[in-house]
């Protein structure tokens, strides 16, 4: 981290905005059309995986992604959807750093496996859905049985959850190809990448 | 602007982190529920504070009704369509005081301010740095993303016309460019004005816990104390 | 005390030397890419510590190499101003950002309260003082950057192309400021290629052209030397020229009434809830049509406002444009009328030079062989040989060429720009100028919003001018 230069710092500033507008822009879709939130943790980061990889390409030490990573988490908590995804990013931020920086920042299944990672805090933020579910059901339980209850459980099952995570997984595998795509037909002929 | 008081981003920064923490561990009944009510009207009052009259009124609209939703919802005889629409009414009282608090964090503090606080809480410059490029840019990136969408819809290319994938492609990529290259002039600018010298600067930014400040954490006490006592 | 530097950078930059004296006045010319702002890079140390590349040779300010210290280093010496008012403050409000320099060299906070103080007072900068930057206009700005810049009291300022994006009373108030700093004996370097606001301040001119320097004229032989003698280095005029014949127009005309046009207070970021006077206020304006109109006047009098109107992106309130008589709702407008904005970077969109034509050609549908097409008007903006090339990757001025190709492409027969030349080269702005009569010679009524007087010389059959908000004299 001590290696870090200012023109490093101001580039994790800027891609930080850049990924979570993405990030923030796509997951409002979401509360428009109801299908979309079902679908967000596999689009979300396929969208976000073109200002990724272009952040990469100016990621040559240890420190960038983390830092990223951990500010990330305060925007998202900045925009009150709970405290899950700063808390996750504490470590998922830094393991996607140390396995991009294995491969010098530069070997590109390093860097899609540090992608995916680092995509994997955003389950923070379905969080409070789950949440929210057991202390309303909790609540409503005690005028219904148990019975139905458990319908209603089952009816939004928590292996939703394990679901979500590989949507993720695969999301940011996409989407970092799709990054990558950009990067060739835009970035680099442009002279930004 | 028509600014009732100012206060300082620590201030904001730590009534963020305990909003959270009420609104998504807090329950339905008692304490609790105050709680919630209380940490419901913050992001208000502090909007009121800088002047924003009607952003505030709206979120009380929104929030205040959700919250009297859900408890009526509850209360009556329970449908599958009334739990439904309790569970949404539930989720938009418990986000939307999160999100208008983080707007009213952006429009309020001062990228100076925040460099200040977060340098008077001895945090490293490594996050100091970014995280007020990160302030600087948000409304950068918003008049960008702007320019582009009303370029685009003076070349007359839209999303029924190009279909999504290529429309995602011509907003994406010059709101990637322009920014970046933005980034770029920042970074001569701030570099070539002495940003990275090794040492402490001096800030000459007031800020520093005043009467609106103790006013807040006051608040945020009473709102905390329902909480813990139940 | 003296400073000196010799360089030789290969590409940029071959077999330079300059020294600049204390308190000397240096201006560095040339078309785009001649490496005046290279050699400004030298100065403040941004090369090598930003831009890498092979430097050879020594540079000296102050006795002291930028290459071989630290930036900070000569941060404390140097003093940058840059082209783009919109990126170079760092913080959101303009007592922070004087406070910045100060705050960053470590200075004492009683100390940079002072020269705070004195500079808002000193720039006129005192009933900004509680503004969001984001909220100024471009020429306050960049007032506010120089400010900021004075205040770490630099022993040289180095200006690259300060003007491009100013209009005359900004420029005017630049060269006061300079004027300045030239009295108060510090040394100067401006790399500009609008040289009339320089003329009086310069001790010494330099013409770079690919790299060398070819040719050096002392501060006499510069006020001495006229136009035509300017143009024959490729340099911008020193004088403006007199704007073309006005009076209203005859023949066929598009006729704008009785619009009055304010924006809401959220378009100005932290611009507070004050209701603004109307940026519009217009009876009546007449543009010939199949000519080139020039709309020109003040930063802030309402010439994009009305542009955006014309193009249908915004509403204005009761206001009617009519074609020789017949009412062109905004609808109709979005149809017929082509913008290219101000900022050209936000129009395009692909991956090459000629998809950006084809694709506009689909989306005009005129029916016919696309390619064929394609390659006429690549060939009428003069972009055949950049065909292959990403546009991002053009200069200034090919950019600005390759969205009138658009224009042209997109079968519209009214055509307005935004400041299609700011920044741009002698050489550039003569070749948007024919670019934009090759638009006319098409048929299409074209309106150009600009306060490039060089360019209403070269290309306006007529000339409208806006005061804000309202017609001066059309």
């Amino acid at each position: 981290m001590r290696g870090l230069t200012t023109r490093n710092l101001i580039n994790v500033g800027i891609f930080t905005v850049l990924y979570f507008a993405a990030v923030a822009v796509f997951g409002q879709l979401g509360a428009l059309v109801p299908i979309l939130q079902v679908l967000g943790p596999l689009y979300i980061p396929i969208v976000a995986g073109i200002p990724f990889t272009l952040f990469l390409t100016r990621v040559d030490r240890f420190g960038m992604i983390t830092i990223m990573g951990i500010l990330v988490g305060l925007l998202v908590l900045a925009t009150g959807q709970a405290y899950w995804v700063p808390l996750l990013a504490l470590v998922l931020a830094p393991a996607a750093d140390l396995i991009c920086r294995a491969g010098e920042y530069r070997r590109w299944p390093y860097l899609v496996a540090g992608y995916a990672l680092f995509s994997l805090m955003l389950i923070g933020t379905v969080v409070p859905l789950f949440f929210a579910r057991e202390a309303f059901l909790e609540r409503i339980g005690q005028r219904h049985d148990a019975a139905w209850v458990q319908s209603m459980i089952d009816l939004t099952p928590s292996w939703m959850f394990a679901v979500m995570l590989a949507m993720l997984v695969v999301g940011a595998v996409i989407g970092a190809q799709l990054g990558r795509a950009v990067l060739r037909k835009h970035f680099e002929r442009a002279g930004i990448a | 602007m028509n600014e009732l008081f100012r206060l300082d981003p620590r201030t904001t920064l730590a009534t963020i982190g305990l909003l959270n923490v009420v609104m998504f561990s807090a329950g339905f009944t008692g304490g609790d529920a105050l709680a919630r009510l209380v940490f419901q009207l913050i992001p208000a009052l502090l909007a009121i504070g800088i002047g924003r009259f009607w952003p505030a009124l709206a979120y009380l609209l929104i929030s205040l009704t959700a919250l009297a939703g859900e408890r009526w919802l509850l209360a009556g005889e329970l449908s599958g369509a009334g739990v439904a629409l309790a569970g949404v009414c539930g989720l938009i009282a418990r986000l939307a005081p999160g999100l208008f608090l983080g707007y009213v964090a952006v429009v309020s503090i001062q990228v100076g301010e925040l460099m200040a606080a977060l340098e008077r809480l001895r945090i490293p410059r490594q996050l100091v740095i970014p995280a007020a490029v990160v302030l600087r840019f948000i409304p950068t990136v918003r008049e960008e993303s702007a320019a582009v969408a009303s370029a685009m819809s003076a070349r007359g290319i839209s999303l029924g016309r190009v279909g999504p994938l290529t429309w995602l492609e011509y907003r994406l990529v010059p709101l990637l460019i322009s920014t970046v290259k933005a980034g770029e002039e920042l970074t001569q600018a701030a570099l070539t004005r002495g940003l990275g010298r090794p040492g402490r600067a001096t800030r000459i930014c007031r800020i520093g816990l005043r009467v609106p400040d103790a006013a807040v954490f006051a608040l945020c006490a009473v709102g905390m104390g329902f909480w813990l006592v139940g | 005390m003296n400073f000196s530097y010799a360089a030789a950078d290969a590409a940029a930059l071959a077999d330079f030397g300059l020294s600049v004296a204390p308190g000397e006045f240096v201006v560095l010319s040339g078309p785009s890419g001649c490496g005046k702002t290279t050699a400004t890079r030298l100065l403040n140390g941004l090369i090598p510590h930003f831009h890498e590349g092979d430097l050879t040779g020594q540079v000296r300010v102050f006795g002291r190499d930028p290459a071989q210290q630290r930036i900070w280093e000569t941060a404390a010496e140097v003093g940058s101003v840059f082209q783009n008012p919109r990126s170079q403050f760092f913080t959101t409000d303009p007592v922070s950002e004087i406070a910045f320099g100060c705050e960053n060299l470590g200075l004492p906070a009683a100390v940079t309260r002072q020269r705070v103080e004195r500079a808002l007072a000193e720039f006129g900068l005192e009933p900004l003082r509680d503004r969001s930057i984001f909220a100024l206009s471009g020429g306050e700005k960049q007032r506010l950057a120089c400010a900021a810049v004075a205040a770490t009291e630099p022993g040289l300022y180095v200006l690259d192309e300060p003007s491009a994006n100013l209009d005359a009373a900004a420029t005017e108030r630049l060269r006061a400021i300079m004027a300045g700093w030239k009295a108060s004996g510090a040394s100067v370097v401006v790399a500009e290629h609008r040289l009339g606001y320089l003329r009086d301040l310069a001790d010494r001119l330099l013409v770079l052209t690919e790299g060398r320097i070819t040719g050096e004229y002392s501060g006499e032989q510069f006020r001495a030397m006229d136009d035509d003698a300017l143009a024959a280095l490729g340099l911008r005029r020193a004088t403006p020229p007199l704007p073309p014949r006005s009076g209203t127009p005859a023949g066929p005309a598009l006729e704008v009434r009785d619009l009055t046009y304010r924006h809401t207070s959220r378009k100005v970021p932290g611009g507070g809830s004050r209701r603004p006077r109307p940026a519009l206020r217009l009876d009546r304006l007449a543009i010939p049509k199949g000519r080139i109109t020039a709309l020109q006047g003040a930063n802030g009098a309402g010439k994009t406002t009305l542009a955006r109107w014309l193009a249908g992106l915004s509403p204005g309130r009761g206001g009617q444009l009519l074609d020789e008589g017949r009412p062109i709702g905004r609808r109709e407008r979005r149809r017929r009328v082509f913008l290219v904005l101000q900022d050209v970077n936000h129009q395009l969109v692909t991956e090459s030079v000629s998809d950006e034509i084809a694709v506009t050609l689909r989306l005009a549908g005129p029916g016919g062989a696309v390619e064929a097409e394609r390659d006429r008007i690549l060939a009428a903006v003069d972009l055949s040989a950049y065909a292959e090339r990403h546009p991002m990757s053009l200069s200034a001025g090919q950019k600005q060429r390759l969205a009138i190709g658009t224009a042209l492409a997109s079968q519209r027969e009214i055509v307005i720009l935004d400041e299609p030349t700011s920044g741009l080269d002698l050489a550039h702005m003569r070749q948007v100028a024919a670019a934009l009569r090759r638009l006319s010679e098409q048929g299409r009524t074209v309106l150009v919003a600009t306060h490039d007087a060089e360019l209403i010389a070269a290309c306006a059959d007529h000339v409208i001018t806006l005061d804000r908000g309202r017609v001066a004299l059309q």
